[in-house]
């Protein structure tokens, strides 16, 4: 039952008007704004034909769409089993921390220490070049690896950490029935554990890929201040071209078709998915 | 079936994903204690065989001299991190609160179409930071303040908000209506009834959803290049800028440097998640 009572009433009407007034002021004007400075006076669509005919435009898209199918399965693999050992796990903090701990870290510190292990004289790299992979190229011509790479170390734990909540909702009837039934562990996470987490997965999987897709940081401390083609994604194209007056330009409408590809992604899985595995995974998260 | 780390994972997995985990941070570390002179190019495993703690002291004499020097790479450094912790603080204080008003509506007004506020919040990945960086820049200098820690801190709040938002009220819809009415039966009112029962079942919810404002809000790299002047520059968009001869791996007093200033967000958001699988382990009988 609600509570409902003459103050209660005005507090949630301040409450209200402070949250719609700060989420249209700084989260839905800004974006009509942006679909508004993309529109050049007089040849409204001007921006997204030459954002289109840009050159580095389709290498930037495809450079994108291998980033996220490579990290997003990698990430939702390395997170389901990190999950299912901390909850299985005897010291479950302690191995929690150890797998959250690349979350925690600032993206300039990671970043950074990737580059002290793959940079040309950096430890890994020499341990690698045995394998026939020359040092110089983890930065230069394979930059795009060494992003996919360094990208599953760093949001990985996000993965983790909303699966392992998932994992906690479980009820415990469930595993003394398994237990009960003598299920061997591919059977238990098959009957048991999959289709408790399912919604939960397929959810995240649609965050990761929104938020892959929109990821700015990690390629820009990567490989943003190099020349090297490899590894330079759509975000990093959108802001080189904002430059300094952004109205009506590629940046800025670039930007509007990475929201509109967002968008699409965001519709179609809602209409596919519903509004109760929306909820539930609300619930794991 | 058995619970034990044996149970189908084995040992061998939990091992390369924990060295997976841990080396970069590990090698940080070790390149804060290599001598400057044998750096360059990577971290060489012989160059750890004569450590020093030369680039730490550097870091800590660095900010002795604050205010004194603000010439060298790490006193920029240092003012950097102090706006990011200023930013970061401020956008952690203002989505939360805003985020707890907005969880308070939508979980026990009774409106209708508060599930669907609630799911629709989640659009907030539609809109990251590249795509609201342009706008930001023009409505902030329409508003005079643009190139303000005022101005950056608007902009985080406005693309933390919908996700704050979002996790927020799942952990108010965990509490039961009943308790409000028993609080309020008992003359809480409700004030009383938000502080004394609302917000501390959500504790560590709140930790959780403040740590995870503070990572978006102190990894931000796009909005401070673009809405941040020199002096109001955070980390994430000066870090390279304070030691401009030098790359994030080319000196150990950067390493040394970057890992002080990262100490801070590290300890607090692995707290805050620790805290609250702690509680959500006990909240289920599982074992610590």
């Amino acid at each position: 039952m609600v509570v409902q009572g003459r103050y209660w009433r005005i507090l949630y009407v301040a409450c209200a008007t402070a949250v719609v007034l700060a989420v249209a002021f700084l989260t839905v004007l800004p974006a009509f704004d942006a679909v508004i400075m993309s529109a050049r006076r007089g040849a409204p669509l001007q921006a997204y034909r030459n954002t289109l005919h840009d050159p580095a435009f389709a290498p930037a898209v495809l450079t994108t769409i291998i980033y996220v199918i490579v990290t997003v399965p990698v990430q939702l693999l390395f997170g389901f089993l990190c999950a299912v050992h901390v909850y299985l796990a005897r010291r479950p903090l302690v191995w929690f921390t150890i797998y959250f701990l690349p979350y925690a870290v600032p993206v300039y510190a990671g970043v950074g220490a990737w580059r002290w292990m793959l940079d040309r004289r950096g430890y890994l790299a020499t341990a690698l070049s045995h394998f026939g992979v020359a040092p110089e190229t983890w930065l230069g011509t394979r930059a795009l690896a060494t992003l996919c790479l360094v990208s599953v170390w760093c949001f990985a734990a996000f993965v983790f950490a909303s699966i392992l909540a998932r994992l906690y909702r479980i009820p415990a009837a469930l595993h003394a029935t398994a237990a009960t039934d003598g299920l061997s562990v591919g059977e238990w996470l098959r009957v048991v554990v999959w289709p408790q987490i399912k919604n939960t997965v397929v959810i995240v999987t649609v965050l990761r890929i929104a938020f892959m897709a929109s990821k700015f940081d990690v390629p820009w401390l990567l490989v943003g201040s190099t020349s090297t083609a490899s590894g330079r994604t759509f975000t990093i194209f959108i802001a080189e071209r904002i430059g300094g007056d952004a109205r009506g330009s590629v940046g800025v409408a670039a930007a509007v078709l990475l929201a509109g590809g967002l968008a699409v992604l965001f519709g179609l899985a809602s209409a596919i998915l519903g509004r109760r595995a929306l909820k539930e995974v609300r619930n794991a998260t | 079936m058995r619970r034990s780390p044996a149970l189908g994972i084995g040992r061998l997995l939990p091992a390369i994903a924990a060295v997976f985990a841990l080396l970069p941070i590990i090698t940080l570390i070790g390149a804060s204690f290599v001598r400057n002179d044998l750096t360059g190019g990577g971290l060489r495993l012989t160059a750890l065989r004569a450590p020093t703690t030369a680039n730490h002291g550097e870091f800590f004499s660095a900010i002795v001299s604050v205010g004194r020097d603000s010439s060298t790479g790490l006193t920029v450094l240092l003012r950097y991190f102090r706006n990011t912790v200023i930013v970061a603080a401020s956008t952690v204080t203002i989505s939360l609160a805003l985020a707890v008003a907005g969880a308070l509506v939508l979980t026990r007004s009774g409106f209708r179409g508060s599930d669907g506020l609630a799911q629709a919040s989640l659009w907030g990945y539609v809109l990251p930071p590249v795509v609201l960086v342009a706008p930001y820049a023009h409505l902030l200098a329409l508003v005079g303040l643009a190139g303000s820690l005022r101005g950056l801190v608007l902009a985080h709040v406005g693309f933390c908000l919908p996700l704050a938002l979002w996790l927020m009220t799942q952990y108010f819809a965990a509490i039961p209506l009943e308790w409000d009415r028993l609080a309020d039966l008992d003359g809480f009112g409700c004030f009383g009834t938000i502080f004394r029962v609302l917000l501390p079942r959500t504790a560590a919810g709140l930790g959780a959803v403040a740590a995870f404002v503070a990572v978006l809000s102190w990894n931000d790299i796009v909005l401070a290049s673009i809405l941040a002047s020199e002096r109001t520059k955070t980390l994430g968009a000066g870090i390279q800028d304070a030691f401009p001869n030098e790359t994030l791996n080319s000196s150990s007093t950067v390493a040394a440097a970057t890992l002080w200033v990262s100490l801070p967000l590290i300890v607090c958001v692995v707290a805050a998640y620790a805290s609250l699988i702690r509680r959500t382990r006990r909240q289920w009988g599982l074992s610590l």
